[in-house]
């Protein structure tokens, strides 16, 4: 199957890969799993004093329009609060880098660790 | 009729592996197209059929996940094509350890790898006999989700397959 450029980009340059202390309260962390094809995910936001996201990182095994999708996904909430990141849905990131719908899910799996993060988040800050 | 009835299996989790080989030998030969050749194109198109169904039916049963996935379409609940993510964060947490190690093992480390293939088949087997238990009692859902975490293990197991291979052939 051929992988869009967008893709492939993501997939040899991921931005922001790596981790943050997820003890951390500013931390949010997002852990996520597609029993579909085994691919892991973990998304972390770190959340200033006035609630946008100010860094991401990301950690992904999977597949390359997983890692494309993650690297993606980090890169669009820099900057966002996280009512404007827990927005963002698995169909802009399906566009953005033309995934076919064999692929679909890996959309789906970062947008749930968009959703997962912040859920933690309001846990720990609760 | 279910792919048990037509191996005259009991609808059950735990499948005697023998006695499935041997029915899938002697249904494929009863089923052979080339003793069809004679017949009609309606008959001959039956006969095919019946020869797919068969072999799908040995590769879903054969196989421990495909089998309690389909053991729970028989009891109503569809999750092969479901696109849902698990979001247990103990269990990902450990899947995520578990690929970093397999990501950091050199030739030197043959056994550390048996040890750490030998603990992934263990998991594996734990898991296995939780889902009989759980579709024993007819506990569907708990079922479903121990299916989804086996689809994470055998994930890994193919992963140290591929390791194994890179560094030992």
């Amino acid at each position: 199957m051929a992988y869009s450029e967008k893709v492939i980009d993501h997939y040899e340059n991921p931005r922001n890969v790596g981790s943050f202390d997820k003890d951390d309260k500013s931390v949010a962390t997002g852990m996520v799993g597609a029993p579909a094809c085994g691919d892991v995910m973990k998304l972390q936001l770190k959340i200033d004093d006035n609630g946008v996201i100010e860094d991401a990182k990301f950690k992904t095994y999977g597949c390359g329009s997983a890692i494309a999708s993650s690297s993606l996904v980090t890169e669009w909430v820099k900057g966002k609060t996280l009512d404007e990141a827990a927005s963002i849905t698995n169909t802009q990131i399906t566009a953005e880098l033309a995934l076919p719908p064999v692929k679909i899910h890996c959309s789906i799996l970062a947008e749930d660790a968009i959703k997962a993060a912040i859920d933690d988040y309001k846990s720990k800050n609760a | 009729m279910n792919y048990f009835q037509l191996f005259s299996l009991p609808e059950t989790f735990s499948v005697d592996k023998s006695v499935l080989a041997n029915t899938y030998r002697e249904l494929q030969k009863q089923y052979h197209p080339d003793k069809f050749v004679m017949l009609s194109d309606a008959e001959r198109l039956t006969a095919m059929q019946k020869s797919t169904e068969i072999n799908d039916a040995y590769e879903t049963l054969k196989n421990s996940c495909l089998r309690a996935q389909y053991l729970l379409l028989l009891a109503g609940l569809d999750i092969a094509l479901e696109q849902r993510t698990l979001q247990d964060t103990d269990f990902l947490m450990q899947q995520m350890m578990w690929r970093e190690q397999i990501e950091s093992f050199s030739e030197d480390d043959e056994d550390e790898i048996d040890a750490f293939s030998a603990n992934i088949q263990q998991q594996v087997n734990d898991l296995e006999s939780n889902i009989g238990q759980q579709l024993q009692e007819e506990a569907l859902e708990a079922t479903a989700n121990s299916v989804r975490k086996l689809k994470f293990m055998l994930k890994l197991q193919t992963e140290i397959e591929q390791l194994e291979e890179k560094l030992f052939d």
